[in-house]
């Protein structure tokens, strides 16, 4: 019985800071509310700048705004490091690896161990 | 950061023409709440579990869907609200929701009195407060609100108590 994170939380911050839809929109430049609706209900994303305006507005870091849609990038990130890591590994002589070659395994391997394994944990 | 996982919980009080509803994710984590009513003529169901249930199953994807069956109703309003929550049941289907129907048999305390307990657990809630019903005052329909809050965080408490699968 467990769920991932939404892609993003924009409506509970602002059901929590009492704004209505029409007043956020006024505040991070939009042209309507209906296009903040639209981002609320995932069914568009924001640009950078809409992003990064709402981390503003509403005091929480993007990450967390957009908690869902964070994780799924950070798991694909995570995976294409583990790819690219492969692809050094199987291109290296292992008599006499290449120092170009071997920093890169070296800071993809530091990488790897620092960001958090992304598996879904049971509830 | 680890990726962490939830239990979202959308509870319902039902009523012929309008439902309370509040989202939970964690005991101190409302994601959102408030009242969905339909007030045209006709038949009230199909409004409010096509139009407003569905918005709200596809905005917040529940995992548990809790809904409150009244343990005294008159004859005519059971039969409503079977209909209402055999609709509520399917619609919840076909978003994988698994339904929970949370009884108010038990219920030791007021209506008002768990509503402020609520509002006090979570203070964006007591600007809806409505002031304490006059015995001879209906009951106030922000109030349906404060009953579906009180069911999420009942549910959550059973859901966070029973042992982890292995």
């Amino acid at each position: 019985m467990a769920t991932r994170r939404l892609p993003n939380y924009l409506r509970t911050y602002r059901k929590h800071s009492g704004l209505s839809q029409s007043e956020v929109s006024f505040l991070i430049r939009l042209k309507d509310k209906s296009e903040l609706s639209r981002y609320e209900r995932s069914a568009r994303q924001p640009s950078l700048r809409t992003a990064l305006a709402c981390q503003e507005v509403y005091g929480k870091p993007v990450s967390e705004l957009f908690a869902g849609l964070s994780d799924s990038v950070a798991r694909d990130s995570r995976y294409q490091m583990k790819r690219l890591q492969t692809r050094l590994q199987a291109n290296t002589d292992p008599q006499s690896p290449g120092r170009r070659i071997m920093q890169k395994f070296q800071w993809i391997s530091h990488r790897l161990l620092e960001v958090p394994n992304f598996k879904l944990v049971a509830a | 950061m680890r990726h962490k996982s939830f239990v979202r919980i959308l509870a319902l009080d039902l009523h012929p023409r309008r439902f309370g509803y509040a989202v939970l994710e964690a005991p101190d984590s409302l994601l959102d709440w408030g009242v969905r009513s339909c007030r045209k003529k006709g038949k009230p169901t199909d409004v409010l579990l096509h139009r407003r249930l569905r918005q709200l199953l596809d905005l917040w994807k529940p995992t548990v869907l809790v809904i409150r069956t009244a343990s005294r109703t008159l004859p005519r309003q059971k039969l409503l609200r079977e209909k209402l929550l055999e609709g509520v049941a399917a619609e919840a289907k076909n978003y994988r929701t698994s339904v929970r129907k949370a009884s108010d048999n038990v219920e030791t305390s007021t209506k008002y009195e768990s509503a402020r307990r609520v509002a006090e657990h979570f203070p964006v809630l007591a600007r809806s407060l409505p002031p304490q019903r006059k015995p001879w005052e209906s009951e106030d329909y922000r109030m349906s609100m404060f009953t579906a809050a009180t069911l999420a965080i009942a549910e959550l408490n059973i859901a966070r108590s029973s042992p982890e699968p292995s």
